[in-house]
């Protein structure tokens, strides 16, 4: 594989890769801080 | 050679280091859920009665041992399988993590439909403990070979998921028995299957893209040191010749107490904050707080154990040792001072070093022992975890049941136990002190094994 191909592909795969596990783990973290003006009412 | 040996999981050139954290990322962001296993704990003293607790229903306490026995078997999974995990790579392992974890929670489903405890009892707390076990060690020795110039950011990176993994896990359990119940079940063991079959198959991805490096791979510009550091060796140290150093069981104390003690807090967080501030602080506020200690503790995780690649793992143990000893102390003084700010904010800086211990262990192992089995070395030092999930809980519950029988109330029930805490920090600080640089007797000399 030509070495610019290889680094385009690296770099979709390191959006998707860090797309899968970001996106779970800021709906959590969203949904925790949420919470947070309870503590500061 | 199966897809899922080490031989197939060798990274090409070219490959991009930083595709491997979201490998390790996935797993413990999976097995993180172990934290909110609590939310699950009074619909489960339901599943009879539905609306409310009926005879025959399971009670609190005994419900208590799923997450001790899940903490339990980390700690000896982790500790017995360290070496299979070296030998046989992360893919392998993750995939075993997932399969441990995932088919826990199918198992439990059984328990709950069946209404049979003890099927829960194995199900998530033996398998499912062994599934953290195996995908809790599963990417760290990986990670430190990826990050040979950065391990403390890599191996914090991935434990900082752990304590994410909390967050996603209590929000989608909620909404998964919000979603499945019913006039007649409380939507628990729906749950269980829907949550088993989702974290097996999000662990799976992680399994599924786990990538080594090759042996003779180092990062560009990254030059490996010829002379040891002051605490950071260039020789190794085989996991069984580790567990004989001081410098190991320095280490195992210095984990033990500084988890006992900041799992004290957390523990009892939202009633500590209601009793220590009457009137003032309510129910919602109370788990607003659990839920800023949290947050803390999950970025504690990264931002201490990425700052320890700069300051030395040495120094920044003094720094939460000590620090977090004098806060401890801090604790009481904040409580009859009456500003529940100034409590929140000692409390939030404790738990992200609570969090930057946790973190910052593996770089420690791998500075004092090597590279060669630190996955290993770092499972059989998390058997400190099983002995403080137990310590930590109990010392803090007992003793605020023993002032409260003695007529104590309000900040009174806590200053002891955070006094207590503080002289276990300070033991855990003289026990850092004393490390040393492994003596070269353990060093291990020959050809590299992976077991």
């Amino acid at each position: 594989m030509p070495a610019q191909n290889q680094s385009s592909g690296n770099g979709l795969r390191l959006f998707l890769y860090w797309l899968v596990v970001g996106l779970p783990l800021v709906w959590g973290i969203w949904n925790t801080v949420l919470k947070l003006p309870a503590l500061f009412k | 050679m199966g897809f899922f040996d080490r031989e197939n999981t060798i990274a090409p050139p070219g490959y991009n280091r930083w595709l491997f954290p979201p490998a390790a990322l996935a797993v413990h962001l999976s097995i993180g859920q172990a934290y909110a296993f609590s939310v699950f704990k009074l619909p489960l003293t339901k599943v009879i009665g539905v609306t409310a607790s009926a005879p025959g229903d399971w009670t609190q306490p005994s419900l208590a041992w799923i997450f001790s026995l899940a903490i339990f078997f980390l700690g000896a999974s982790a500790a017995v399988f360290g070496r299979w995990v070296e030998r046989v790579g992360p893919r392998k392992t993750m995939f075993a993590a997932a399969l441990c974890f995932g088919g826990g929670f199918i198992i439990s489903a059984f328990g709950v439909w069946w209404h049979q405890l003890w099927i829960i009892y194995l199900g998530y707390g033996v398998l499912g403990g062994c599934g953290l076990g195996l995908g809790y060690i599963s990417p760290v020795s990986t990670l430190v070979k990826w990050f040979p110039d950065r391990p403390g950011m890599a191996t914090g990176m991935a434990i900082m998921g752990f304590g994410g993994g909390a967050f996603i896990g209590s929000n989608l359990s909620l909404l998964l028995m919000d979603r499945f119940k019913s006039a007649t079940s409380t939507g628990v063991g729906e749950s269980f299957v829907a949550m088993g079959a989702i974290y097996f198959c999000f662990m799976v991805f992680g399994s599924l893209i786990a990538r080594v490096p090759a042996d003779d791979w180092k990062p560009a510009g990254y030059q490996p040191a010829t002379q040891p550091g002051k605490l950071i060796t260039i020789a190794n140290v085989a996991v069984d010749q580790a567990s004989r150093t001081r410098q190991f069981w320095f280490l195992w104390v210095v984990l033990c107490f500084n988890v006992t003690a900041g799992i004290g807090i957390l523990e009892q967080a939202s009633p500590m904050i209601q009793e220590m501030f009457p009137g003032k602080v309510t129910v919602a506020a109370a788990g607003g707080f659990v839920a800023l200690l949290s947050l803390f503790n999950m970025a504690g995780r990264f931002v201490w154990s990425s700052l320890s690649d700069y300051t030395g793992r040495k120094a920044i143990y003094v720094i939460y040792l000590l620090f977090g000893a004098a806060l401890y102390c801090l604790i009481p003084f904040a409580g009859y001072s009456g500003s529940v700010i100034f409590f929140v904010s000692v409390c939030v800086i404790i738990l992200s070093m609570y969090g930057g211990g946790f973190a910052t262990i593996p770089a420690y192992l791998k500075d004092l022992f090597g590279v060669m089995q630190v996955g290993a070395i770092h499972g059989r030092l998390l058997t400190a975890w099983s002995v403080a999930g137990i310590l930590g809980p109990v010392l803090v519950n007992y003793i605020r049941q023993y002032l409260k029988d003695q007529g104590a109330s309000g900040v009174a029930l806590y200053a002891p136990t955070m006094y207590l805490m503080s002289g276990l920090l300070v033991i855990g600080l003289i026990c850092n002190l004393l490390v040393r640089p492994v003596d070269e007797r353990f060093h291990f000399h020959g050809d590299k094994p992976r077991a």
